[in-house]
């Protein structure tokens, strides 16, 4: 048989856990908003059971809290943000690409090419014509400005890519002290009994911020924490953090260090690995193309011009200056300065004494002749826009793809983290009227026990 | 059964207006620039495939440019040498009525002269700062007249071509070594009739009436030979007016926006993002809230 007493205890456990409850609940409800917060629940059990005849229980304790939280969706979540984040950076930087080569509305290098090869079809028309001759090194000289200033914008890319990969470096470096600090205090803090929720939902989001950046592993066991990228290199053990390390390799390229190992090329996604495969794969590859295109232009151009007659009988003049390697040929390509100063010198004759117009026509006419195995000047260049317009649109919809797993992963999340606003007002209410009711008690304890003393009265 | 949270919800109503926004814009783009293709990624292929065909098409319009000008060259040189041998056939009517009359007047002597003047005027055409009957020599005078009177090709026998397409070249003149010097020399001629006619040589007259009905043949054979290029250059020029206009099609079958079906898309998006909006806005206002005090 329990006391008055005991029935006043019993009614205060149930004030205190339901007041608790609440307190769980005002703190759902506040951080509703907040990305990465798992919403947690109250947990309760029932108090020992005291009396000795008829057996009741001593009211409600409050355990600990708990929070939703599923370790296999968060992690799924960091992998598609890095395949997102990659995915976007190679789609944005790509569109930029695409723009330097944009050919619509008649600009770009097509129309120089073409005004280049017609300007010899015009001069053939009119040979001795000193305006037709200017007109040939005029529109050499924008064809050959066009394609310098283009090799220098891939190469202007390329660079900011490789200094945005410090960037990336510094900031990741950042994340991985604070999710040191925060794993340190979670192995602190941490019990069996109450698990450090605000601290892992904080460590979670960070690991999630450092998946932009370089797609991770993280093993959590038995109050053991690792987080590793690339190739298992580790970046934070237990508390002990690893810096990643930046130097500059032999081709003067940002390399990223882990240890004494290059680890630049380990990572499979994130900015980190979008801005690698940008420099070293994309990028490179139409500027080659771009040389290409320069060095076939200089040398097919230079073996006609050069076995042809210029207006005074001259012979063996390069028309362009000679161009030896592919490399930086479309940066260095350029008018021979001797015809660029004097026009005369421009080779529109196929006879010694400088008379006649088949040299012209056979220039002008290089527009239609391939360079075998790659075709001619303007389908190399059709070839480069296909695979930057191609690789672009990949990119899109690659970044979309990785746009709609993302969302379907976050709301997958959110199914078992999120806080919904209607249940947690179903949850006042329920706590509420617990509330209520206890209180409810206590005042009909209170009015026995007047009851109880006014009987002596 | 998925439990739905507060900013799943949200979360979803933003992507799809985004996507609707998109998709809009799309439309928005292709309608306002006409073009479906506004840069590479639209359409890679079709973006490769405008660039080649923006290049016949500017190669195209230098050949038209080309083959107008060996048009309009060929007809100078026709109606110059329509000139000519209208010259020819009066000199000859002179000389005949020289030999008939058994005399020559002086002023028939002199105006045979005047059309030997004439006569190298006409060889020695220019058209577009250009000698047409030079040959590939074309900067210099074609015929030079020495202060004796002689005259001499200061040309080459070599016909100036000029591309009309992408494998064919067409010839813009014929050169006077094959017309004014070319089985008869006519300059030559002309000297040989005024030495005769100054010294009443009918015999010579005679034979240098003969030469003058060669030239004539020859002339007449050359303006044959232009004729024939002349509508060379005419259908070359058709035909890349043709040809430009099934690339032309072809570039706006590969670029050119569907206007109706861009605009429709756009109403439909259009309608769609108003939806969304709205039951957006209809779902954000619903809450267990609204019913409790």
């Amino acid at each position: 048989m329990s006391s008055l007493g005991s029935l006043l205890n019993t009614a205060l456990t149930s004030l205190q856990a339901n007041q608790v409850g609440l307190s769980v609940v005002s703190n759902n409800i506040a951080n509703v908003n907040t990305p990465g917060f798992s919403r947690q629940r109250v947990l309760m059990r029932e108090g020992p059971v005291v009396g000795g005849h008829i057996p009741v229980g001593s009211g409600v304790e409050v355990f600990g809290t708990e929070a939703f939280r599923d370790q296999l969706i968060e992690r799924r979540l960091w992998n598609e943000t890095s395949s997102k984040s990659a995915g976007d950076l190679t789609h944005q930087s790509l569109s930029d690409i695409e723009m330097v080569f944009n050919e619509s509305g008649n600009t770009g290098l097509l129309p120089l090419i073409s005004s280049f090869f017609n300007s010899f079809q015009k001069l053939s028309a009119n040979p001795s014509s000193t305006d037709l001759r200017q007109q040939v090194t005029t529109s050499a000289a924008s064809l050959t400005q066009y394609i310098n200033a283009r090799a220098s914008d891939l190469q202007n890319m390329k660079t900011a890519i490789d200094h945005s990969i410090n960037d990336d470096v510094s900031k990741a470096n950042t994340l991985i002290d604070q999710i040191a600090v925060i794993a340190k205090r979670i192995h602190e803090t941490e019990t069996a009994e109450q698990p450090a929720n605000d601290l892992r939902d904080q460590r979670t989001s960070l690991v999630k911020r450092l998946s932009e950046i370089m797609n991770v592993k993280e093993l959590d066991s038995n109050g053991s924490y690792q987080l590793t990228a690339g190739n298992n290199r580790p970046l934070v053990i237990d508390g002990t953090v690893i810096h990643l390390d930046l130097s500059t390799s032999s081709s003067g390229l940002t390399a990223v260090l882990s240890g004494s190992s290059d680890v630049t090329s380990e990572f499979t996604s994130g900015t980190l690995a979008a801005r690698v495969a940008l420099r070293d794969q994309s990028i490179p590859q139409y500027q080659q193309s771009l040389n290409q295109i320069a060095f076939d232009l200089a040398n097919q151009v230079n073996q006609v011009h050069s076995a042809s007659f210029d207006q005074d009988g001259n012979t063996l003049i390069n028309f362009f200056t000679p161009v030896t390697s592919l490399a930086g040929a479309a940066f260095n390509l350029a008018v021979n300065p001797a015809v660029a100063a004097d026009s005369r010198k421009v080779a529109a004759s196929s006879q010694a004494n400088g008379s006649g117009n088949e040299a012209a026509i056979a220039l002008g006419n290089l527009v239609n002749v391939p360079n075998a195995p790659r075709g001619t000047i303007v389908e190399q260049f059709s070839s480069l826009v296909y695979q930057i317009g191609s690789d672009t649109a990949n990119a899109d919809a690659d970044t979309r793809q990785h746009g709609s797993m993302l969302t379907q992963l976050e709301n997958l999340r959110a199914s078992v983290s999120g806080v919904s606003i209607d249940e947690e007002t179903a949850s006042i209410l329920q706590f509420q009227r617990a509330f209520q009711a206890s209180a409810r008690i206590i005042s009909v304890v209170d009015e026995l026990l007047q009851t109880t003393l006014s009987m002596g009265a | 059964m998925m439990r739905i949270t507060t900013d799943s919800g949200y979360r979803n109503l933003l992507q799809d207006i985004q996507r609707i926004a998109e998709r809009m814009q799309t439309a928005q783009n292709q309608v306002s620039s006409g073009k479906k293709v506004n840069r590479p990624s639209d359409n890679p292929s079709a973006a490769a495939d405008v660039v080649n065909i923006d290049s016949k098409r500017a190669s195209n319009a230098q050949y038209l440019e080309n083959a107008a000008t060996a048009q309009s060259r060929l007809q100078i040189a026709d109606s110059t040498l329509d000139g000519a041998e209208r010259v020819s056939e009066r000199i000859r009517s002179l000389a005949l009525l020289a030999v008939s009359s058994n005399s020559s007047a002086s002023s028939t002597v002199e105006e045979v002269s005047l059309l030997r003047d004439q006569m190298l005027s006409y060889a020695n055409t220019v058209f577009d700062g250009q000698f047409i009957f030079a040959g590939s020599n074309s900067d210099t005078a074609a015929y030079v007249k020495a202060t004796d009177g002689t005259v001499t090709y200061a040309g080459d026998s070599n016909a100036m071509k000029l591309q009309t397409g992408r494998a064919s070249t067409l010839q813009t003149q014929i050169p006077g070594s094959q017309v004014f010097s070319g089985s008869v020399d006519i300059f030559s001629t002309l000297t040989s009739l005024v030495t005769a006619m100054n010294s009443g040589d009918r015999n010579g007259i005679r034979t240098q009436v003969a030469r003058l009905e060669q030239f004539s043949q020859t002339v007449s054979t050359a303006r044959t030979k232009l004729g024939g290029l002349i509508n060379g250059a005419a259908s070359a020029q058709s035909d890349l007016r043709q040809a430009d206009l099934a690339e032309t099609a072809h570039l706006s079958q590969l670029q050119d926006a569907d206007l109706a079906q861009a605009l429709s898309e756009f109403t439909q998006s259009q309608t769609a993002l108003q939806a969304a909006t709205a039951v957006g806005a209809r779902v954000s206002s619903l809450s267990l809230l609204d019913y409790l005090k």
